[in-house]
């Protein structure tokens, strides 16, 4: 057939009859049965296109132009948006030759066909495309089975994507042609549009690499190859499959695989606790936003501070909850959880855990050129605002459909334009879901190429620069001004963490987080004041106070109201008991009993070797709590399981449930096996446990034999801090520990201590959790006061230390030389 | 139903993974190397470290390429000598390679340029010496460029650290001792390298797979670095009886961190026969990679190492991660003797159909 097809060239230039002003001037494309040109009309600026076939190429009598003519028409019939018009047919010859064709003149839509885009822009291809062509696809069949009717020769080839910079409504930019001509060209291949539009459909998915597809488009993916593709395309028996040959039921259920993907979700995620100590970090819980909700408590200590406008560094131990309340402020899990009606919303906070900066960017060092300075940065930016984007998508179309679709197109056109992205063409271009789907692919760009940033021959362009966010979230803020206006961004950068986010990424990615703004604010949390760098690439040292505010959670329940710790606390465990269904406790006081602590008494007894339960009561579980949550959750959940589990809770209704001696010994046991852990930690685990070992027999002897000052009652010595002298001065190495001790925080620094002779320096509380380990009290009356010499051996030759600053009897004076 | 789209019905790259006809473990008493070939090996301290290129210039092969990856931090019972000696003896031609364990980085890829620069005819590797985490880097790397043949090559030891009785007098009831770590101590960090780093399933929750050991600090290291939210262990079988006890000892070794997890899946598999692995893996894709971001520690036994390497050459959509050891006990305390060599003819050629996606 392709072999009867005419030269191409006599016809440019030409006109045809009927069509006085319009010149054939290109050939758009030619297939099996004709070619296609465009002809315009200078005067009316109007074009058409031209489908010449040759009379050859018909199966039907020659001349017979009515024929054509109604097969034109039953097209013409059609009401799809998506049906390419005939406007006539009309009998042509081809000039200087004797070759007699038919001339299909229909509209002309700008564009290519499916087949050329697929070869030409086979990267611009996505699930969101993919969706909108069957979608397309689908209603045309509608139509055709209603009227009985088919087209018959569907194929890449005859199915125009359509390219308009204008097109503000929802007009289909998938655009069906041919129609009519299978029946005039006599084509004996299958007629199953069905089929046609399946073997369409193979030939899209497999434009997509589903590895580096996002779950609900591989979850989508999945369906259209298994369902769709397998299934419901290809087979013709609607009592075997009820969707075959069903365009309403497949476009329904196309449309409810968003939908269905976040069901699956919810349905393979945690959803319940099984016992109320399950799940006690936030990690644990996974995307299970519901189960977050019913566990997070806004009691928490520095909430109001967080949610602030200002950029802040967030520290506190494992475990204290950071990334809790990170995501618990986040616009996801609002949505998620049903608490994002706008009147409450007053930021949107995005949420972002740094576990994927490391795995892209593990052991990050400096670049020595600078273009490749902006490849992480770039990395971070395009994560940031594809997901914020994301959010506020669902948001928007949840609560201000109108506005976001009014100014969907805008936004994306401008994010484009300020990103210096050329457009595509592609029908879902305007679509926010393809910017975003566009900046995930730069994720991985960015990180391939970070591979070769040292590499000099290798070129590094169009990374972003830290000013290119700030312009984004302000064109995000303008184009959507209706719904954030007065709402500012929050950034949570969860686990900002030095060693994990090197200090030198650190210094880089600073440059952005340390940005001051009006609207955009960015929240980051570090696992302790010496795992972030203060400062950027150009050495700047960022101020706490000018560039960001700085909390440490930690520090907050050492030195907090212990009463507004314990409702914390109380609340927190509620929450988890009335999770569970039939358990047989409500109350930390039910289970743990309660007694105002007296640490004078305790001290007391320690010296008297009175056998006693000095770490009973929920008073005591509070004091223990230096922020560190979970390990609080794991201390209760170890009581009752040294108990004898739910079931020997069940069999008593004694108050408190746990008898304090037996809390006592739990929790003696829980501070010993945190001990041990951290002899395991990676690194210096066996020297911080020495370190901190010697400082805990030092302050249990002083506890027996040194008598506290400035107190009447003259009661033992109660330290678990240390406090230095003067300004502290370290060796690296004792320097080093330190920071380790901080890290992990074995050891939680008040950054504005008061020294006893009147400097400000630093004071290092010892973890609460530790304090029954050593026999030693929550009373935060005195400090173990050192000289600088003496942290030093403290820190490096822990056993000399003990050595000489343990009371063995109350005459021993300090033995280390003054220097 | 149509039968010519079903024919050419569509596959995800798992699943082309999963159709490959993979090779078992040939016994061998040497690798059949040609002059125009080459031997990658690792100068560890155990004794089959060197026994492949001992029995290989032994049965009189001579004139091939030798790669040596030294280990760095090195320690003095690494049979560097050992080997270059060897290799000396049998006029090869040899280069070397520093393998720092910490700062695994890029590995893969000098080896890669080594080799193909050189354009060997079949490029066998040595993994009885070799750290897991470079197993899979030298894989992935190898693979995912190589022309031609890849044989993987691994010696068996006679026994394993530690003993039976040796583990149950550490374990006895009442001892308060911390638990001792056989294969190695302490962790240096939880490694991740770019090569074999994934930027895929943004913001989903982590899915971590990883392989429970005597060494307990790795994985309770990676749970507390990690915190997944999701975990699968794969358990090691040993092919062989007189060790089936190995598996409950691991377990007793791992229970404190094994006991607070929720949501656990633990699976079996053997530590010799890679395939069990691979198609276990292959399953908690095809189930899982929709939802989570899958994250795998090669931490089991050498094999299973092959497997995950395998497996990540086609699927770098899964981030690797291993908890590099701080230190390696004494070699006496470590695998001792020979058992049996043991080579798989890898199917490169499939492995790399399986990687190319009809989107490239």
């Amino acid at each position: 057939m392709r072999s009867r097809l005419p030269p191409t060239k006599p016809f440019l230039g030409k006109k045809i009859d009927g069509y006085p002003n319009h010149v054939i001037q290109n050939l758009v494309g030619s297939g099996h049965n004709g070619h296609v040109f465009r002809a315009f009309d200078e005067s009316t600026e109007s074009k058409l296109a031209f489908k010449v076939v040759p009379f050859n190429n018909l199966a039907v009598d020659k001349d017979q132009q009515q024929v054509y003519l109604n097969e034109a028409k039953k097209a013409n019939v059609l009401q799809h948006p998506a049906v390419v018009k005939y406007h006539n047919v009309v009998p042509y010859l081809v000039p200087d030759t004797s070759i007699k064709c038919v001339v299909f003149v229909c509209d002309y839509v700008e564009g290519k066909n499916l087949r050329d885009y697929i070869r030409q822009k086979r990267s611009d291809i996505d699930i969101s495309f993919i969706e909108k062509f069957l979608l397309t696809m689908f209603g045309l069949l509608y139509e055709l089975k209603q009227r009985k009717y088919q087209h018959g020769d569907l194929h890449a080839g005859n199915i125009l994507v359509a390219i308009s910079d204008f097109d503000m409504d929802a007009q289909p930019n998938f655009w069906v042609t041919d129609f009519g001509i299978r029946e005039l060209t006599g084509s004996t291949a299958d007629t199953n549009d069905y089929l046609h539009i399946a073997r369409i459909l193979k030939e899209l998915l497999e434009c997509l690499d589903y590895r580096d597809c996002g779950g609900c488009d591989r979850y989508v993916y999945n369906i259209l190859k298994q369902d769709f593709l397998d299934r419901h395309l290809t087979e013709s028996d609607t009592t075997i499959d009820p969707l075959a040959c069903n365009p309403r039921a497949l476009a329904n259920k196309l449309r409810s695989l968003s939908d269905k993907y976040q069901t699956t979700t919810n349905e393979t995620t945690v959803a319940k606790l099984t016992t109320p100590f399950d799940y006690p970090n936030c990690e644990q819980i996974g995307n299970s936003n519901l189960l977050l909700k019913n566990l997070y408590s806004d009691r928490l200590l520095g909430l109001s501070d967080i949610q602030a406008r200002s950029n802040l560094m967030l520290t506190g131990p494992r475990g204290c909850g950071k990334t809790t309340v990170f995501r618990a402020l986040s616009l996801e899990y609002l949505i998620a959880t049903n608490n994002d009606n706008p009147n409450d919303i007053n930021y949107i906070g995005i949420y972002y855990r740094c576990d994927d900066l490391y795995f892209s960017f593990p052991r990050y060092k400096l670049p020595k050129r600078t273009a490749a300075l902006d490849v992480p940065m770039h990395f971070l930016i395009v994560t940031l605002l594809a997901t914020a984007l994301e959010q506020i998508g669902v948001w928007a179309k949840k609560y201000f459909p109108n506005e976001f679709k009014k100014k969907e197109e805008a936004l994306v056109a401008d994010l484009q334009g300020l990103f210096g992205w050329v457009q595509s063409g592609s029908p879902s271009e305007g679509q926010l879901a393809t910017i975003v789907a566009k900046l995930k692919k730069e994720r991985k760009r960015a990180a391939e190429k970070q591979r070769f940033a040292h590499v000099l021959s290798q070129p590094i362009k169009g990374y972003f620069e830290p000013g290119i966010m700030i312009e984004a979230c302000q064109l995000i803020r303008n184009n959507f001004s209706f719904f954030l206006q007065n709402r500012p961004f929050h950034f949570f950068i969860d686990d900002y963490s030095h060693p994990k986010i090197t200090q030198e990424l650190q210094a880089n990615l600073n440059r952005l987080f340390m940005h001051r703004s009006a609207d955009v604010f960015f929240k980051l949390s570090t696992e302790s004041p010496v795992s972030f760098a203060r400062h950027d690439i150009d050495d700047k040292k960022f101020v706490e106070g000018r560039e960001f505010d700085f909390i440490n959670l930690g520090l907050r329940y050492i030195t907090g109201k212990s009463n507004r710790l314990l409702e914390f606390l109380e609340d927190l465990f509620s929450r988890r008991f009335h999770e569970v269904t039939g358990y047989p406790i409500q109350t930390l006081e039910q289970l743990l009993g309660s007694k105002r602590r007296n640490e004078n008494e305790t001290a007391r007894a320690f010296r008297k070797k009175k056998d006693r339960e000095n770490y009973a009561y929920k008073e005591t579980v509070a004091a223990m709590c230096s922020g560190d949550i979970h390990y609080i959750i794991r201390l209760v959940s170890r009581m009752v399981d040294d108990y004898g589990g739910e079931d020997a809770l069940k069999a008593s209704n004694a108050v408190p449930r746990i008898p304090p001696s037996q809390q006592h010994r739990s929790i003696r046991a829980a501070a010993g096996a945190f001990m041990e852990s951290i002899r395991t930690l990676p690194g210096k685990g066996p020297q911080l446990t020495e370190a901190v070992t010697a400082f805990g027999n030092v302050a249990h002897s002083y506890l027996l034999y040194e008598t506290s000052t400035n107190e009447e009652s003259k009661p033992p010595h109660q330290a678990s801090r240390i406090e230095p002298y003067g300004t502290l001065r370290l060796s690296d190495e004792a320097q080093e520990i330190l920071n380790e001790l901080l890290r992990y925080s074995v050891l939680i620094e008040d950054p504005r201590g008061k020294s006893s002779r009147g400097n400000i320096v630093p004071r290092f509380y010892l973890r609460r959790y530790l304090i029954p380990h050593f026999h030693l009290t929550f009373s935060r009356r005195d400090s173990l006061q050192l000289e600088n010499h003496q942290i030093e051996s403290l820190l490096c030759e822990p056993k000399t230390f003990e050595k000489m600053m343990s009371r063995g009897d109350p005459n021993q004076e300090d033995l280390f030389l003054d220097e | 139903m149509n039968s010519h789209i079903s024919e050419n019905s569509l596959l995800r790259p798992d699943e082309k993974l999963s159709n490959v006809v993979w090779p078992s473990l040939q016994e061998i008493a040497f690798p059949s190397l040609g002059t125009d070939d080459c031997l990658l090996v690792c100068a560890g301290f155990e004794d089959r470290a060197i026994e492949t290129l001992r029995r290989t210039c032994e049965a009189g092969r001579t004139g091939f390429s030798l790669g040596i990856i030294k280990y760095r931090p090195r320690y003095s019972q690494n049979r560097i000598e050992e080997l270059r000696t060897i290799g000396q003896s049998a006029d090869l031609r040899v280069d070397e390679f520093v393998y720092d364990r910490k700062n695994p980085s890029g590995m893969g890829e000098k080896l890669r340029s080594f080799t193909q620069k050189q354009e060997f005819d079949r490029v066998f590797i040595d993994i009885s010496g070799m750290s897991r985490l470079l197993i899979v880097q030298i894989l992935v790397a190898l693979i995912s460029e190589q022309s031609w043949p890849i044989s993987l090559i691994y010696g068996e030891a006679e026994e394993y650290p530690p003993s039976k009785d040796e583990f149950e007098q550490d374990n006895k009831d009442g001892n308060t001792k911390p638990a001792p770590s056989y294969l190695s101590s302490g962790i240096f960090e939880i490694a991740a390298t770019p090569e074999l780093s994934s930027v895929s399933m943004l913001g989903e929750a982590i899915r971590l797979v990883a392989f429970p050991s005597f060494a307990h600090e790795q994985l309770s290291n990676l749970i507390q670095e990690l915190q997944p939210t999701y975990t699968e262990f794969i358990h090691g079988i040993p092919p062989y009886q007189k060790n089936e006890w190995r598996k409950d000892a691991i377990n007793t070794l791992n229970s404190l961190t094994l006991k607070e997890l929720r949501g656990k899946k633990e699976h079996n598999a053997s530590t010799l026969d890679y395939r069990e692995t691979l198609h276990r893996l292959l399953k908690i894709y095809a189930e899982r990679s929709m939802f989570d971001r899958l994250v795998i520690a090669p931490t089991g036994s050498k094999m299973q190492a092959v497997a995950v390497g395998l497996f990540r050459s086609v699927l770098h959509d899964v981030q690797i991660v291993y908890p590099t050891p701080q230190t390696f006990p004494k070699p006496d305390k470590y695998t001792s003797g020979f058992r049996q060599l043991y080579q798989i003819d890898l199917p490169t050629e499939a492995i790399k159909a399986c990687a190319r996606s009809s989107a490239d």
